[in-house]
């Protein structure tokens, strides 16, 4: 079952973390919403993994062998993570710790907890929100970031640290919003076995997002009325490295009451029938994320790398600096566009995508 | 029969149901057609094949009953009485008591057939109970409500139906006793108490498993839940260690 409302929110994700790529990789601009597509994409995987779940059991395939399926999944994406950090930003970056393997951890992590109930899922994600902070405590964040980006030696416990706080995308705090999202999922759709006729009120989800952009506000608030070394070391401010919980409580508000609203705009009252070119090309973006996620990188990065090896002294010598905004931004939007229309042929033609690789593999 | 919403028959307590006469053309149809005809000679060969003919509609095997000058016809949805004007009203009593009888054997009769398919699947959590059907617990309350409702309707005609000879006996007792043999009600309920003692067995076992499986998955949670604060507490640790191993 594919709801458009997910294809919608998804292809916004898609398109900000394109033009967000683009204008940091190839000009140095650090743009104001670079930290909403990575929540968004890790949010709408967790309501997904609900919605494929309920598909399969739909047909008829067991708890165990869905397990299974999700687990194998699970490890395509950490693996593939890996390898996209050794081949897209090279071998010196590959435990920098992305947000694949992060999704994939999460996926590994709801094959076993999806049978739970929401409320103890919901426990979980305040366990680890409530740790997250005093784990980059202990782990010293700051020495493992260097001019604002992470550099990680390949020795166990940095490898470890990395992966569980001090990464990119570490698990903690981000398995939070697969989590949620699936208890979002988990609350709006049902196994047709469970009898509810009518669908169920998004209210709830939109009053728990504004609670949260609420609680979000309320420690930006009162940040700088707190004594140290809070505002230093606990609530940070609005930072996305590390995810403070002003930007976690954040981003999680953004994602419910965002989705809450398309939900029953665009899946419920068919808000956006008369423009079926705009679902046309969701729907495609939606279906290719995985895809477009390692294309958009491998077109922007790989020419920059080649071009550094060729004319200057290291691959990475043009990084941040290759070209102005007003050449990455255009670059930007016309590899979305490219983007939509190659992966509407491969849909058409049923081509080979990453996607297909992974069912292929794991399913 | 007669004027519409005159009432044939008022049955007993506790059934408290009433058998009211409808016209042709009434909104509501009638559960049961009664065909009264006040005859001195019910003995008529036209009459009676006449009645016969109409009885016969929709009716495999109508049944006909000849006793102390009254004529009794039943057929499926259908019955008839060809008898003097002094015995009438109370064959007519006794077919609308019969007709409720009969038409609540057929509903429980049909409502039980469609839950044969539901009990092949409900007969292994009535051993093991998995998580999948335990989502489905609520159907399994449903139908073991629906279950209990039928064993109760059920019940409720039983002494009607499997009333003893009346003494002295009357005219209406002994047309009631044959006709109930000729449609084999006594035999039909205990067929139905039989089916409804498996059903039971087998819902009684599910609510059991049911309450077994949430007892025990509400003390895992709890355990889960202790296991996420060691967690926690185990993950605070491991970072210590590999801190201090990284410095």
């Amino acid at each position: 079952m594919r709801y458009a409302s997910i294809d919608v929110l998804r292809t916004v994700a898609i398109a900000l973390m394109i033009l967000v790529h683009f204008l940091e990789n190839l000009s140095g601009v650090t743009w104001a919403p670079a930290g909403l597509g990575a929540p968004l994409f890790a949010f709408l995987s967790g309501l997904n993994i609900r919605i494929w779940t309920l598909s399969l059991e739909a047909k008829g395939i067991t708890d165990e062998a869905i397990r299974r399926i999700a687990v194998r999944r699970g490890l395509f994406l950490f693996v593939l993570g890996i390898a996209f950090n050794v081949l897209v930003w090279l071998p010196s970056d590959t435990f920098n710790w992305d947000v694949l393997t992060m999704i994939g951890t999460a996926m590994v992590a709801l094959a076993f907890l999806r049978g739970l109930p929401s409320g103890f899922l919901a426990f979980v994600c305040a366990v680890v929100f409530v740790l997250s902070p005093f784990l980059r405590i202990q782990a010293d964040y700051a020495s493992h970031w260097t001019n604002g980006y992470f550099e990680s030696e390949t020795t166990l416990p940095d490898v470890l640290i990395g992966y569980l706080s001090t990464g990119y995308i570490p698990l903690f705090p981000w398995i939070i919003f697969p989590i949620v999202g699936h208890i979002a999922g988990s609350y709006l759709f049902h196994r047709p076995t469970d009898g509810e006729a009518t669908p169920r009120s998004v209210r709830p989800l939109v009053t728990y997002g504004v609670c949260f952009l609420a609680i979000s506000v309320f420690l930006r608030v009162i940040r700088d009325a707190l004594p140290d070394p809070i505002p230093t070391k606990l609530v940070m401010g609005w930072t996305m490295f590390p995810a403070s919980p002003e930007y976690v409580t954040g981003l999680l508000g953004i994602a419910l009451v965002s989705f809450g609203i398309l939900h029953v705009g665009i899946d419920r009252r068919d808000c956006l029938r008369r423009v079926p070119a705009i679902l046309n090309v969701t729907r495609t973006m939606s279906q290719y994320s995985l895809t477009v996620y390692l294309l958009h990188h491998i077109l922007h990065l790989w020419p920059l790398w080649i071009y550094g090896t060729l004319f200057g002294t290291e691959a990475t010598e043009f990084w941040h600096s290759a070209m102005p905004v007003a050449v990455s931004g255009p670059l930007a939007l016309g590899c979305f566009a490219a983007c939509s229309v190659l992966f509407r042929q491969m849909r058409r033609r049923e081509w080979p995508s990453v996607e297909s690789l992974m069912r292929w593999l794991c399913d | 029969v007669g004027a519409a919403g005159r009432i044939l028959a008022e049955l007993p307590f506790p059934l408290n149901r009433r058998a009211i006469a409808l016209l042709s053309g009434d909104a509501t149809p009638a559960e049961m057609e009664l065909l009264s005809v006040p005859f001195e000679n019910p003995e008529d060969a036209e009459l009676i094949a006449r009645v016969r003919e109409w009885i016969a509609v929709g009716a495999s095997a109508p049944q006909m009953i000849t006793f102390q000058g009254a004529q009794l016809f039943w057929g499926a949805g259908r019955a008839a009485v060809i008898a003097p004007q002094s015995r009438l009203t109370a064959l007519e009593v006794l077919l609308a008591e019969l007709a409720y009888f009969e038409l609540e054997i057929g509903a429980i009769e049909k409502s039980l057939g469609g839950f044969w398919p539901d009990l092949e699947a409900d007969a292994g959590p009535a051993f093991e109970l998995d998580e999948r059907t335990h989502r489905n617990r609520k159907k399994l309350g449903e139908r073991f409500r629906q279950l209990l409702g039928l064993r109760a309707r059920l019940t409720r005609i039983l002494p009607f139906v499997q009333t003893p000879h009346v003494y002295p006996p009357t005219l209406a007792s002994q047309v009631s006793e044959r006709l109930r043999e000729r449609l084999r009600m006594e035999h039909r309920i205990e067929i139905l108490q039989q089916q409804l003692d498996v059903f039971e067995r087998i819902y009684d076992a599910c609510g059991t498993r049911v309450s077994e499986f949430t007892a025990s998955k509400k003390g895992h949670l709890l355990e889960m839940i202790i296991i996420v604060m060691l967690a926690a507490q185990t993950m605070l640790v491991l970072f210590e260690v590999l801190t201090i191993a990284r410095n």
